[in-house]
């Protein structure tokens, strides 16, 4: 995606520290729902400006489950329990051909933060209980809004659909 | 040798509970939050493991089916217990020595007046979920678990307030899920 400062319409420029931000830390619980099969995991996601660690882990003792590591373009992963690392260019790819289900990682990096992908058309929804938006034929519903600093407003819900796959992950803690 | 050790102080009793601490590491030192809340055992398959921080989440198991409720997510989703009653540490909290045995070299790798600790490395690496697991005891009662699971990362549980044939009620070990929420019976993969 272009390196250009992100295009920001009217409504968005409040947000502009959050498009600002990209080195966080997000702790939390995320299930993934696709008809009646559901899993819920813990997942440590950590962005240091374009590159991603993404630490999915499940079960009273927290295993893990994957580990992703990339930016855009590239991801390496490894599955629990399988010795060889996986490379692609997506991680949608790779984790839905490894895990069945996939976490819209590129898009997610903004989706996290409850605010559109600036690359990509939008279109914002009422949400009388926080933010939501349809994108890239996902909707979604950004809530429980919290300050995590003086300029900074994080959400702590986030809930991602399309076709029968919902992802819901709960912000337990974001580090900054 | 080790694992009639390790069988002495798993064995003799059939209820189980204790408060637990947990964290995970990765390489570089710890990462993941620290988690705590409570567990209980009722021998042969019966068990509860309840995180109250940093996220409420409760999972039970009457034997036939298990649990997971994560009250933030709003969500309960039950599964068939066969599944999970493989796993080494259900194992170990179970006291079946014959399947730790079967999966697992136990070697002791300390011991004094009051204290043993256990290594577990499994026997067939690439089926194991676990590098290695060490179990702590103090004063033959089971405190400490690390798991290292083949991505590298450390799961530490420490457990305190441990009682051994605790009078438990057993309906802890049965779950109805509140009404607002999602429920999903998943069907056996």
């Amino acid at each position: 995606c272009s390196s250009k400062p992100p295009l920001l319409p009217e409504s968005m420029q409040a947000q502009r520290p959050v498009y600002d931000l990209n080195d966080w830390i997000l702790e939390g619980r995320m299930s993934l729902r696709l008809e009646d099969r559901s899993d819920s995991v813990s997942i440590h996601w950590q962005q240091k400006q374009r590159d991603y660690e993404i630490n999915v882990s499940a079960g009273p003792f927290n295993q893990s489950v994957a580990r992703l590591e990339g930016r855009p373009g590239f991801v390496e992963m490894q599955v629990a329990g399988e010795e060889t690392l996986y490379t692609a260019r997506s991680p949608e790819a790779l984790m839905n051909a490894m895990l069945g289900w996939s976490l819209p990682v590129s898009h997610g990096i903004y989706w996290v933060k409850g605010i559109p992908d600036p690359n990509v058309i939008f279109e914002t929804h009422e949400s009388e209980r926080g933010f939501s938006f349809a994108q890239s034929g996902w909707k979604i519903d950004a809530s429980r809004f919290e300050q995590v600093n003086p300029n900074l407003l994080l959400p702590r819900r986030i809930r991602m659909e399309r076709e029968g796959l919902t992802i819901t992950l709960i912000v337990s803690q974001w580090r900054l | 040798n080790a694992l009639d050790q390790l069988a002495s102080l798993l064995t003799g009793y059939e209820r189980f509970s204790a408060r637990f601490e947990q964290f995970s590491s990765g390489e570089q030192g710890t990462r993941g939050e620290v988690t705590s809340g409570y567990l209980a055992v009722s021998r042969p398959d019966k068990f509860v493991w309840n995180t109250e921080t940093p996220f409420p989440q409760e999972i039970v198991s009457d034997g036939e089916y298990i649990w997971i409720y994560d009250t933030d997510l709003e969500q309960a989703t039950r599964k068939s217990a066969d599944q999970n009653t493989e796993s080494a540490p259900a194992l170990i909290l179970n006291g079946r020595i014959h399947e730790l045995d079967r999966m697992y070299e136990v070697t002791l790798l300390q011991r004094s007046v009051d204290m043993e600790v256990f290594e577990l490395i499994p026997k067939i690496p690439q089926e194991a979920m676990f590098s290695r697991i060490r179990l702590l005891f103090k004063d033959a009662v089971l405190s400490e678990f690390l798991l290292d699971d083949t991505l590298g990362q450390r799961s530490t549980i420490m457990l305190s307030e441990v009682q051994l044939n605790p009078e438990l009620d057993e309906s802890i070990f049965s779950f109805t899920p509140p009404d607002d929420i999602d429920v999903l019976y998943e069907s056996d993969r």
